[in-house]
């Protein structure tokens, strides 16, 4: 019974991987090394964190109340902090992509937001579940697990296409860019607004979950809630909403 | 996309119309509630108490309207939860009759203390008497750990908790242990060739039907003890004030198995040292009520050896023994239970007086039965023990003392006989929680890791006594007897039984068939997408 419980959660986890990799031809166009780059990607990232952190938690003990007010105590800010890291990350990642392709479209940026969330997935979504779902206590939490993990999925690609869409940006003076780009880069101009606000939110959007999961009781470190899920999902549906109501992005998959 | 955003939406509707509680809520498996089953055994071929240990079932309350015959399939494989209050033999039998699962008795509702335990170990003792077969766990469980369980979850309403203990088949002691403790007060004349020897003794161990909490049974025995010592070893301290007499404390187990421990105790015994004992006090269940009489119980043999001086001996200590009880306002009664070589042993003096040995014992019991297990319970009076204490360490100082050289010291004995009533109160709470019963009493971890806890708080129990012995006393021996299951002496034959403590938890279970679908509804949100 607990295997009945545990295959589904597994399933509900990393099943849409494999579905996004079948569904969306990523099969076709020889993209395993791309999302292995994600992979790779996310977890020297992870490792560059730790270090990080390691390396100067022992300003924790030295009682600076400036530190102790910002750094430490105030886990908001850590969480920022290491979301703009984790945006440095993807955005090296996707560059380091590229170069070992000589194409560049939407089937990269989908690859390696794939690669980064699995990675994700993997570390900390597997063990929970694998352990959790093992006792004979049943618990929704880790079907709900499941479901931030598919969400996870689209946020990384949508923070990918945000990065690419700002390197883009850095290249509109160049006068070697093809056609479809420039048309690009002028639609993007006039929605560059809200695509920062979108790119800001995802890193903002944690911290929210954060504090708002500690004043309903909950504990950002115990598994997934049903607020914490629900909030996730307005969140990508206020998001893909734009993306699919602005023109310039269906130009952008049409054309990529 | 938009069917599986849809799909996503449904199941999480789905997990909160079917989910009543907070889903932070993990059902956890909380391993520090505790339940303690009632007490096993085998005497014989006849077994008592509950037979199986391990249960999984729903949880229900027992309401006092539903005792009718269509409500027994309310309780059929379920476990019942019945208030202490409502517990008694009637009860239980309808239960088994209903084929329910197991029944959990929950204490008071309150701060736990021992008195419950008390009163539990008298509402059950007939279900032991009478021969009641009992095929189903029984555990015993504190209110508060209880509630703390069950987490107001509604429980009759409830059929996705499910209450489990997972204990494993019952399995028997083997080779349990008699531990007895004695040392002693060197006197003045210890190293003359006739030294005189007041030997004091009293059995250390408690019975209960729960065995875990077969602390709270203590009627404060053992801490009587410790008071006399403390009040003797600090006068015995002082050159000046050391009495002549050698004075042997004895500390014995298994007294609910016909003084097992004490008989053994007395074999071991050289016979120097039986020669060269003047009298014997022995004392049980000082602690009943306040102001009560307490009966000194002796006995003389009906062929009796004793010599005339030493009956005069006696009336002599007897005599001081009523004057310092009428000191203390407490009526001194005196029961003569003459026995033979043929008469079964009710009290501890009468194994003394088969070796033609003075002694009588001190209690507020005007009977005792056969030093049976099932013996009707009282909860200790601390005022009871208090002065009762006072009146006999009283008495012992005017035997050892007949010179009028104590009286020098008057101030200093009225601060010694000053007994702290918190002390003791302190003493009985400590202990409330720990397994005093003999064979559960062990020095070596015989039992499994799941016993651990009450392996450590035994052998705590057994280090203090050892500790607090040889911190007044000289002399310190500890002696270790096998308990023999079929011994024709006190006709043993008698096998306990364990686990007694287990681990209980009330998680959230659901079926094959629910897991099954939601499996199945994954793999077709899968196909959708």
């Amino acid at each position: 019974m607990a295997l009945l419980y545990l295959t589904s959660c597994l399933l509900l986890t990393f099943g849409p991987y494999h579905v996004i990799y079948y569904s969306s031809d990523l099969n076709k166009y020889h993209s395993k090394p791309i999302i292995t780059y994600g992979f790779l990607g996310n977890s020297i990232t992870q490792l560059f964190k730790t270090i990080l952190y390691s390396t100067f938690s022992f300003l924790s003990s030295l009682q600076i109340p400036i530190l102790i007010d910002i750094l430490f105590l105030n886990k908001e800010f850590i969480t920022i902090l290491s979301l703009i890291i984790d945006i440095a990350g993807v955005w090296i990642t996707l560059e380091r992509a590229f170069k070992i392709s000589n194409n560049r479209g939407p089937i990269h940026i989908i690859c390696v937001g794939l690669g980064w969330s699995l990675f994700s997935s993997m570390t900390y979504r597997l063990k929970p579940i694998v352990f959790g779902t093992y006792g004979q206590s049943f618990n929704w939490s880790f079907a709900l697990q499941g479901i931030e993990a598919n969400l996870d999925i689209f946020k990384y690609i949508v923070i990918a296409l945000f990065l690419y869409l700002m390197a883009l940006l850095a290249e509109k003076n160049h006068k070697t860019q093809s056609n479809h780009k420039t048309r690009i880069i002028k639609s993007y101009d006039k929605n560059r607004i809200i695509v920062y606000l979108c790119l800001v939110s995802y890193i903002l959007f944690p911290a929210l979950l954060y504090d708002c999961s500690s004043c309903s009781g909950g504990n950002r470190d115990t598994p997934s809630s049903l607020s914490s899920v629900v909030l996730n999902i307005i969140h990508s549906v206020s998001i893909a909403t734009l993306i699919k109501r602005n023109q310039y992005f269906n130009t952008f998959f049409k054309e990529g | 996309m938009k069917r599986s955003i849809f799909l996503l939406l449904i199941i999480l509707t789905l997990i909160q119309l079917n989910n009543k509680y907070d889903i932070e809520d993990n059902g956890s498996y909380d391993d520090t509630n505790k339940a303690y089953r009632l007490l096993q055994y085998n005497r014989g071929t006849v077994g008592y108490g509950p037979e199986i240990s391990s249960f999984n079932s729903i949880l229900v309350q027992y309401n006092n309207n539903r005792l009718k015959e269509t409500d027994r399939l309310l309780y059929k494989n379920k476990a019942v939860a019945i208030n202490q209050n409502d517990v008694n033999l009637n009860l239980i039998a309808y239960f088994i009759n209903c084929l329910c699962s197991a029944i959990i008795i929950v204490s008071h509702q309150g701060v736990f203390r021992n008195q419950m335990v008390v009163q539990l170990n008298n509402q059950l003792r007939e279900m032991y008497l009478g021969n009641v077969t009992i095929h189903i766990p029984i555990y015993y469980m504190k209110y508060n750990d209880y509630m703390k369980m069950t987490r107001d979850v509604i429980i009759d309403a409830n059929t996705e908790y499910r209450l489990i203990v997972s204990a494993g088949l019952p399995n028997i002691i083997a080779e349990p242990m008699v531990i007895n403790f004695q040392a002693m007060l060197k006197g003045y004349e210890h190293l003359t060739p006739t030294p005189k020897t007041i030997l004091i003794t009293t059995s250390y161990d408690s019975f209960g039907l729960v065995p875990s909490l077969s602390g709270s049974n203590n009627n404060g025995n053992l801490f009587a003890m410790f008071e006399m010592i403390r009040i003797l070893s600090h006068l015995y301290r002082d050159p000046n004030t050391r009495g002549k007499y050698d004075i042997m404390f004895a500390l014995t187990s298994a007294s609910f198995l016909n003084e097992y421990g004490l008989k053994k105790w007395i074999d071991q015994q050289q016979s120097d040292l039986l020669d060269s004992i003047e009298h014997v006090l022995c004392f049980e269940d000082l602690g009943i009520t306040f102001q009560n009489p307490v009966y000194m119980h002796s006995s003389k043999l009906f062929a009796n050896k004793t010599a005339n001086n030493n009956n005069n001996n006696n009336e002599q200590i007897i005599q001081l023994y009523k004057d310092n009880f009428n000191q203390f306002n407490i009526p001194l009664e005196m029961i003569d239970n003459n026995i033979d070589n043929t008469t079964s042993i009710h009290w501890k003096h009468q194994f003394f007086i088969q070796k033609n040995i003075n002694s009588f014992t001190l209690s507020q019991k005007l009977y005792s039965q056969s030093k049976e297990m099932h013996t009707y319970q009282n909860p200790v009076d601390i005022d009871a023990l208090t002065v009762n204490i006072k009146s006999i360490a009283s008495s012992l100082l005017s035997i050892i003392y007949k010179s009028s050289k104590i009286g020098k010291y008057s101030d200093v004995l009225e601060q010694i006989l000053d007994i702290n009533k918190q002390n003791l109160e302190n003493w009985i709470s400590s202990i409330e929680n720990t397994n005093t019963m003999v064979p559960y009493l062990q020095e070596l971890p015989t039992f499994t890791s799941n016993n651990k806890e009450l392996v450590d708080k035994s052998k705590e129990f057994l280090n203090s006594i050892e500790e607090y012995f040889k911190s007044y006393l000289d002399d310190f021996q500890k002696q270790l007897l096998p308990l023999p299951s079929n011994s024709s002496y006190a006709k043993l034959n008698i096998h306990f039984y364990n686990p007694v403590t287990q681990s209980i938890t009330f998680i959230k279970v659901k079926g094959l068939g629910f897991e099954l679908s939601l499996l199945l509804a994954t793999i077709s949100t899968l196909k959708l997408v």
